[in-house]
């Protein structure tokens, strides 16, 4: 005999839609690490949907933005490319090797006690320490590092006797040219292994930044706007998120490997969450980013809480009306935006003045 | 007969008055031992040659079919070495495929411990290290990324599989090199829950074909009717059976015990006699009870008989460390008796014991198997005690010991097919790598089904297949069964006593209860459910707690009605809903008072068939009325499964003599799971010929007043009251006889 099979996928979709408002009222719930929601917060947002379906009803967001659609291989996807002033932050790859040179106990065998000592003879920077019979081999191969700006071997050093909120761990970033650099962040329908919806990108670049949001229209363009992301990643030396060790990079390993795509993240992250939490702990009760962008007096002026951003997505793709997108396309734009400004704080606050 | 001189001493006892009312005794056998004809790998050969082992011939069947690279499923009693049996061959393989993995399921954390335990002890005997690690909820986070990484054996749950698919890409080495599947307790999975497991086992051989492996899979159950068909349902492979039992067994002497016959004597006071008796008579003896509170009860009145050996109780809800130390206990003889739910029917490694009492019919012949297994260590002779209670099912028992011991082990079934489970289930798949048409047939459907997933809107189309598109994960939206994850923890100034799941809490928890913990009481304060605690006081307390539960079942929306004659029939959504509005404290039977309860209801929306009896036929059976429904109930709940394809478990009914929703008397069957999987619409279908069937099997029962094959259910939560066998097959032949004539009418 047969089911009906409609009555079936009914069933599932209100199943789903249960489990969702469920996530966002239920403070214990698997959506609660991703943001709080309050009630006015979600009327306010929902007031904004409601103004921008009606801004936004028979547009496309290439009236709206500037930007390109791209083929690839696996399909077109769309790319939208802006120019924005710069915060005018700049590692130095100066600040970088002040930084290593100094730490005398990035050596195997010298400890805080063997640093001081070394210190008090005279041995100041790692430089001195060519002349000492036991260390110069060590720091020969260090200098040599610095000298090739060997950021992936710098990394692993720094990384194996420091922790990762050390300021000596963001030092490194000087030592990335700044259109090596990519500021990444990705709005995806869920925590685990949804499809991500969006995908944004700046690179600095002649002083300026380059916004980029490569975004999945619908989600057929997933597996382009990945692939376009790899060849992004491809001319990237290292990266900078926020909270992307366990949530972006992560989820995009995920997506990568979901349909089949031969690349992996392997760049170093620079992930701004344990400096900010280093820098912020006292004066914050917490580290969101919008709790920091207050701190830095970032005003939003459209904006969403992360929280409902899949079902914006949703109500975009119901309604056929980019206006809920624009939302969204807003949101991580400010993030990104943020996450450069942040930059430019704790270099400043933690590297520069660390020294 | 190896227990003579004991139950000479028994009926000796004073307390004895003829409670005895039937012994047997089943022959012993030796062991049967046999070579693998596929060689170990050396490693292997050695450690069986140091420590002077032979294989049973069970043993041996299976090693060699493993090494040959065969599907197995091991089916032999309890202790007979099954895992010993499977374990060898994989480690073998191992050794000689230096990245190769296995992944070991079991149905229960507890058993997960265990097993690793023994994996390790092997291991060490062995010389080999792949490093086995349990990967389920409980492992710490810091740790996992190093079991990533390395484990070759990982030991987890179908719960936690479920959870952990769709993150395959952390699990590349492991699954790229997966060689084995163990499956242990397979019996377990059955019916809905093991339609779910059939399909995400489905799921890992498509991620592991992904990876370029494919993995052997290994099950092994407790006896079951059907264990060729059960395996390959469940993992969609053909299977080697192996059932010949090689191991030695002792004479096993069957006693059977109506407490009944003593009427000034309770039947607690009964059971723990015995088993003090049994202690006292140097028996190390295990007494399995129908609930966790009869085992604390028993424990502790055992205990105060005997009180220089140690008497232990042991259930689920214990903290692990607990339940450890128990088990130790046992295994090294320092525990001399111990009291357990069905907890140690399962695999937990506790060693043979002398005397099994089987206090009560367990629910299957399965089970009754497996807590009889418990007794006897090697050929030694051993003694097992089935003491029934007093509801009809226990009582048909002891009227006919013999059928105890020669029906057939239930069969395990299981239908993969299931359209609501292999619709979500593809779901959780589409999520862990783009579903293609290919892959429909390895969840043996077609391609219609694509269809129906568009509908769902939770897929996208897309030019490499059908992809998630979801808002929240497919696997938190498709749980596996209908468990809570819900626990309640049981706090005793600030520290855990145990934990209880949800609903348990809500039936054992409230205020005003008294828990038993290891013949300690305890009153139940407070119970929080927002914060998940119930706070306890330690109190010396002599009387015991009985929360009083109104079941209801309830339409709330009828798809499809119909009229046959006189009769309505019906099919739709249901809400099933348990309130516990009242306890009572109760002391050596006599009710001492009530209090109300203000409980949040348990319930839950499903679907379910109805039958409404019209008056004029009900008041032909006048005062027999409720009996007969009750039967009738009884009889169609008892043939759903075998008609749905589903387990006994899967349904629940009610029967009333008047019901508001029907404004008649009738009957209820529902399915057990949230929203339902169709079994209630597949019932409806084939109305006529399930009703038919029902009259059939109570007619046909040569029985006299109900048995467990007919009208009496090891489930019903009246303990088979009111109950007229007569009643019920006079109620089942009417139906059958008006569905038969009258044409189907929908209204």
């Amino acid at each position: 005999m047969n089911w009906e099979w409609e009555e079936l996928a009914r069933r599932v979709r209100a199943e789903m839609a249960r489990r969702y408002q469920e996530g966002l009222s239920h403070p214990q719930s698997f959506l609660s690490a991703w943001s709080s929601l309050t009630p006015a917060a979600y009327e306010e947002a929902k007031h904004l949907k409601r103004i921008l379906l009606r801004e936004c009803a028979g547009r496309s967001l290439l009236e709206l933005y500037p930007g390109e659609v791209r083929e690839t291989e696996y399909g077109p996807v769309l790319i939208l490319r802006e120019r924005r002033p710069s915060p005018g932050f700049a590692p130095k790859p100066e600040l970088g090797e002040a930084w290593i040179l100094r730490t005398l106990r990035l050596l195997y065998g010298i400890g805080e006690s063997t640093e001081m000592r070394l210190k008090l003879l005279g041995y100041i920077t790692l430089r001195d320490l060519l002349s000492h019979p036991r260390w110069a081999w060590q720091v020969e191969r260090i200098l040599q590092a610095v000298e090739r700006r060997d950021l992936r071997a710098l990394n692993q050093l720094v990384a194996r006797w420091f922790p990762v909120s050390h300021p000596i761990a963001l030092s490194l970033l000087g030592f990335v040219r700044p259109e090596e650099l990519l500021f990444l962040d990705i709005e995806t329908l869920g925590l685990y292994t949804e499809a991500i919806i969006l995908i944004g990108l700046i690179r600095p670049k002649e002083g300026e930044l380059e916004v980029t949001h490569l975004v999945v229209r619908e989600i057929a363009e997933e597996l382009p706007a990945l692939a376009l992301l790899s060849e992004e990643l491809g001319r990237t030396k290292a990266l900078v998120t926020y909270n992307g060790k366990a949530f972006d990079l992560n989820f995009i390993e995920g997506r990568f490997r979901y349909y089949g795509l031969p690349h992996e993240v392997d760049q170093p992250n620079f992930d701004l969450l344990p400096f900010a939490r280093r820098y912020f702990r006292e004066f914050l009760p917490d580290c969101r980013l919008e709790t920091v962008e207050k701190a830095l007096s970032v005003r939003r002026t459209i904006n969403i809480p992360s929280a409902l951003v899949p079902e914006f997505y949703m109500e975009y793709l119901r309604e056929k009306n980019v206006g809920p997108l624009v939302a969204i396309i807003e949101h991580n734009r400010q993030d990104l935006l943020s996450l450069v400004l942040l930059l430019g704080k704790l270099w400043e606050e933690l590297v520069v003045r660390g020294l | 007969m190896a227990f003579e001189g004991i139950l000479r001493e028994l009926s000796a006892q004073p307390w004895y008055s003829g409670q005895i009312v039937a012994t047997f005794t089943l022959p012993g056998k030796p062991a049967a031992y046999a070579e693998p004809k596929v060689p170990f790998h050396p490693a292997i050969r050695r450690y069986l040659e140091r420590e002077g082992l032979r294989l049973y011939s069970h043993q041996a069947r299976a090693a060699e079919l493993i090494l040959a690279g065969e599907n197995v499923f091991i089916t032999t009693p309890t202790a007979s070495g099954k895992t010993l049996a499977f374990n060898l061959p994989v480690l073998s393989r191992l050794l000689a495929d230096e990245e190769g993995t296995a992944l070991y399921l079991y149905p229960l954390k507890a058993l997960t411990q265990d097993q690793l335990v023994k994996l390790r002890e092997l291991e060490a005997k062995v010389g080999v290290g792949f490093q086995p690690a349990i990967y389920d909820g409980d492992t710490p986070t810091g740790i996992r990324p190093k079991i990533r990484a390395q484990a070759r054996i990982l030991l987890t749950n179908p719960y936690a599989l479920h959870q952990y698919l769709p993150w395959h890409h952390k699990w590349s080495r492991f699954l790229k090199n997966l060689r084995f599947v163990v499956i242990d307790e397979a019996h377990h999975y059955r019916g809905v829950f093991g339609s779910h497991v059939a399909l995400l086992l489905r799921r890992l051989k498509r991620i592991t074909s992904r990876y370029g492996a494919k993995p052997q899979f290994i099950l092994a159950s407790a006896t079951i009717a059907n264990p060729a068909e059960h395996g390959e349902k469940l993992v969609g492979e053909r299977m080697a059976v192996v059932d010949e039992d090689g191991a030695p067994r002792g004479e096993k002497t069957f006693v059977f015990w109506n407490p009944f016959l003593d009427l000034g004597m309770s039947w607690t006071e009964q059971v723990s006699s015995l088993m003090a008796f049994l202690i006292a008579e140097g028996l190390q003896t295990l007494c399995f009870a129908t609930s966790r509170r009869l085992a604390e009860v028993l424990a502790a009145y055992a205990q105060a008989k005997v009180p220089g050996k140690k008497v232990m109780a042991y259930r689920a809800g214990y903290l692990p460390e607990e339940r450890r130390a128990i088990e130790r206990g046992i295994r090294e003889g320092e525990i001399r008796g111990v009291v357990s739910t069905s907890a140690l029917e399962l695999g937990v490694d506790i060693g043979g014991l002398d005397a099994v009492i089987i206090g009560g019919y367990p629910g299957s012949i399965i089970s009754v198997w497996q807590q009889a297994g418990r007794a006897g260590r090697g050929a030694k002779p051993a003694l097992v005690f089935v003491v029934g209670q007093g509801d009809p099912l226990d009582q048909y028992f002891l009227r006919h010991p013999e059928e105890l011991l020669t029906r057939p082990h239930e069969h395990a079934l299981i239908n993969p097919q299931n359209e609501a489970i292999v619709l979500r289930q593809l779901l959780c798949a589409a999520g862990e790598f783009p579903l293609t048409p290919e892959d429909l047939e390895l969840f043996g459907v077609g391609k219609e089904v694509v269809q129906t997933l568009h509908r769902t809107g939770l897929v996208a189309g897309t030019p490499v297949g059908l992809v998630y598109a979801g808002m929240v994960a497919p696997v938190e939206l498709v749980p596996l069964n209908n468990l809570s994850n819900r626990t309640i923890r049981i706090e005793v100034s600030g520290e855990t006593l145990e934990t209880m799941d949800y609903e348990r809490a809500l039936r054992e928890a409230y205020p005003g209860a008294v828990l038993l913990h290891q013949g300690e009481t305890y009153l139940v304060r407070e119970l929080d459910l927002e914060a998940g605690v119930a706070r306890c006081t330690k109190e010396e307390l002599d009387y015991y707690t009985e929360p009083l539960i109104r079941e209801d079942v309830r339409i709330l929306r009828a798809r499809e009605e119909e009229r046959f004659g006189e009769i309505r029939v019906g099919f739709g959504e249901v809400r099933v809903s348990e309130e516990i509005a009242a306890f009572r404290r109760r002391r050596a039977g006599v009710t001492l008072g009530v209090e109300e309860l203000s409980l949040p209801r348990l319930e839950f929306d499903t679907e379910g068939v109805w039958i409404a009896v019209p008056a004029g036929l009900a008041k032909e059976f006048g005062p027999r009325l409720g009996g007969a429904l009750h039967g009738a109930e009884h009889a169609l709940v008892a043939m759903a499964p075998l008609y749905a394809l589903a387990d006994r478990w899967d349904f629940g009914g009610i029967s009333a003599s008047f019901h508001p929703d029907l404004a008649a008397s009738g009957i209820f069957v529902h399915e057990a799971f949230p929203n339902g999987v169709g079994l209630a619409r597949k019932l409806f279908a084939i109305l006529p010929d399930w009703i038919g069937a029902a009259a059939d099997l109570v007619r046909t029962c040569p029985c006299e007043d109900g048995c467990p094959s007919c009208v009496l259910s090891p489930r019903c939560g009246n303990e088979n009251e009111p109950m007229d066998k007569a009643g019920a097959a006079e109620l089942l032949e009417k139906l059958r006889l008006v569905l038969s004539k009258a044409a189907r009418h929908a209204t």
